[in-house]
Formats: structure tokens, sequence, C-alpha cells
């Protein structure tokens, strides 16, 4: 049973972790109990949601909120009434032509586990590069119409999320773009249903953290 | 406790990263997630993260903040999958019928911000400091100093501080957002 004093005794010790305002030897037992009893663990990640929200809050009101930015790929932007002579053509093109890749059988291909299957990524090497890529580079993947581009901080946050025809995205000055001297991105390629095929796995670029890690 | 081979402190972050992931997120994805937030942390390159400090803060709390930036990245993900699957033919997109966010997708949304601030401003009119502690910590104050301001005890403030979290989680998840 636990008493309303161990609680209370439990939730000062957790506010005092997460403020970095506990000695050595205490902050060593709320890691241990994070890492053991799924209550803590639970307690722990419910206050650092808060706690990320208030911060969020406070981003917000110093107009440093800003959202992911998602492109979209032309042929979305514009609408798709403007492909509509091309999709006919290509309707056409389809039933005349055999396909060279058979279709699933409707059900959405998984890709997570299976190396064979994830794309290969090119550029940047992993892990490579002392300053922040500009461009991306992968195996194109030739039943996808388009692909999504994730690119992450070292914290595994979401910085930039970009949707790309080509198998390359190139970050210029114009693209809302992080600037990132190391972190993660993963590359899914979409069908024309919206339907991820494969992805590829989450791969950093970027050199060491500035801790060394 | 806890286990005790070397790579143990892996194995229990892996069981709370699957346990806390199980709560929020689909289960055909609660693996994908925690693998891709184990991964960040092996990238970072912790042997044994506890008693150690990653990005300023307790590098268990560093990676329990992995784990929540990789499910926020997984409703944004859904988000965008949502907003580019292809419209029905002849269904204009603004009445085109979205699905409505579940209490597990506003968790992790920008809408919370909004809710959030709504909510603490709640708090203020029912009395007690919590709104003006809550309000501080927006403003970046960090806890201690907040303490000193108001001069209360230290170990008195963690603890009311905990409540006021409470109380806040208790307010979004009345409107929709669990916390």
């Amino acid at each position: 049973m636990t008493s309303s004093d161990d609680l209370a005794d439990r939730d000062e010790r957790l506010e005092r972790y997460l403020a970095g305002d506990l000695d050595a030897a205490a902050r060593r037992d709320v890691d241990e109990e994070i890492l053991t009893d799924d209550a803590m663990a639970e307690a722990a990640y419910a206050s650092l949601n808060v706690e990320s929200a208030l911060a969020e809050a406070g981003r917000a009101r110093s107009g440093a909120l800003r959202p992911v930015p998602v492109s979209r790929p032309w042929w979305r932007a514009q609408g798709w009434r403007t492909l509509l002579p091309l999709g006919a053509a290509l309707a056409a093109a389809i039933l005349l032509i055999p396909r060279m890749t058979p279709a699933p059988d409707g059900t959405a291909p998984t890709f997570r586990g299976d190396d064979a299957a994830e794309i290969q990524l090119l550029e940047p090497p992993v892990g490579g590069g002392p300053v922040g890529p500009t461009v991306f580079r992968w195996e194109a993947v030739p039943e996808a119409s388009y692909y999504r581009v994730e690119i992450l901080d070292d914290t595994g946050r979401l910085v930039t999320e970009e949707v790309v025809t080509d198998p390359r995205l190139d970050l210029t000055p114009d693209t809302p773009r992080p600037s990132l001297a190391r972190g993660y991105w993963r590359v899914t390629a979409v069908d024309a249903r919206g339907r991820d095929l494969r992805g590829s796995a989450l791969t950093r670029f970027g050199g060491p953290a500035p801790d060394g890690r | 406790m806890a286990r005790s081979h070397p790579e143990s402190w892996l194995d229990d972050l892996r069981d709370r990263f699957l346990a806390i992931a199980r709560r929020r997120v689909p289960a055909d994805v609660v693996e994908d997630l925690t693998q891709d937030a184990l991964r960040v942390v092996l990238e970072r390159g912790l042997d044994d993260p506890r008693a150690h400090d990653v990005d300023g803060r307790p590098a268990i709390a560093w990676c329990l903040q992995v784990l929540r930036n990789t499910i926020g990245n997984y409703y944004q993900r859904e988000r965008t999958r949502t907003s580019l699957a292809p419209e029905v033919e002849g269904e204009p997109e603004p009445h085109t019928p979205k699905a409505p966010r579940t209490p597990l997708e506003s968790l992790e949304t920008r809408q919370t911000v909004t809710v959030l601030l709504e909510s603490i401003d709640e708090m203020a009119g029912s009395g007690g400091e919590c709104a003006r502690y809550l309000h501080e910590l927006v403003h970046g104050k960090a806890p201690a100093d907040i303490a000193a301001g108001a001069g209360v005890p230290a170990a008195a403030f963690y603890r009311r501080l905990y409540r006021c979290r409470q109380r806040l989680r208790e307010l979004l998840l009345a409107r929709g957002i669990l916390a």
C-alpha cells in the first residue's frame, strides 16, 4: 500500500529530479525507480509532457514557435484537376501495358524489421559531415508516387518534413530548414493512394554531439 | 529490482518505453516507435545513463524526452498522411469529412498549447497559486527561482508544483487531451 506521505515524497523527488535539484545519490535512486517501475516512469513521462507543453507555450508567446513545415508535391499544390488530361493518358497506358511490378494483395506492405526491403539512403553518409547536409539522396522506388522525408534533431524531434517526387531533397535557402549540424533522417516511399510502400531506417547524419557522445 | 547484467538499463528502458507507448499509440506501431526512440538513445553513446546529464537534464529524463518526441512525430506523420491522401473526385476539399482527432492524437498536437494556456487561466479562477506558478514556468523561470520568489520552502514548493501539474493534466484530460 502506498501512503499519501510516500506519494508526496515521490512527487517532490520527481519534481526536483526534473528540475536538476537533487544530489547525486538521490538522483540515482530516481533513475533506478524510473527504469524499474512503470508507475514512476509514467509519472515522469507525464510530467515531462506537461513541462514540454509549458515550454512550447512559452515559445509560442515569444513568437518563436513555428509549425513544422510540410511541403506539398507540385501536383498536389496545383490540384488534381490540372492533371486530368495527363491522368486519362496514364490510365490508358496502364490498361495497355503489362505491369512490371505486380500489385500487392491489397494490404499495405510492411517494411520495418525487413532490411532487404528498406530504402537505401545514399547521401549524406551515415554519421558523416561536420555541418548540416544540404543534399539528401536515396534509392529510387519505381512504384513511388512521392517520398516523404523526415528530418529530426538529435533528440529525435521532427524539425522538417518535406514531400518530393524525386529521390533527392535539396535544402536550399528558399526551403524552410533547421540549422542542423547533426540529427536523423528517414525516407518513406508513398504510392498514389497515399499508402506507405517502403521506408528507410532512421539514420544519423552529422558529427558527434558537443559532449562527445 | 533492476536486472543485473551489464545491459540491464537498456532492457529496463525498453520495458518502460513499451509500457508508456502502449498507452499512447496504436498497438501496431508501439514496437516501431520504441525501436526508433532506442536508436536515438543508443546513437548518443550512453553506456549507462544513470547519474549522467544529457543536454542539461538527467539522462534518463532525456531518454523519456526522446520517446515523447518520437510519439509526437508519429502523430505529425499521421496528420501529413491524412492531408496528402487523395481527395474523392467531385467532393470539394473543404467539405471532405475529416475524422475528429482522438484524445490520443490531441495529446501531441500544437493545439495543445492553446488549450493549455486556457486551462492555466481557468486555474486562476479557482484560487491558489497554481496559475501563477505555471505561468512563470511558461515564461521560462526555474522552479527553484519561483520557490525563492514566493518565499516557499523548496520541499513544499516541489510538492505543490507536482499537484499543480496534476491539476493541469486533469483539466487537459477533461478537454479531451491526455497528458
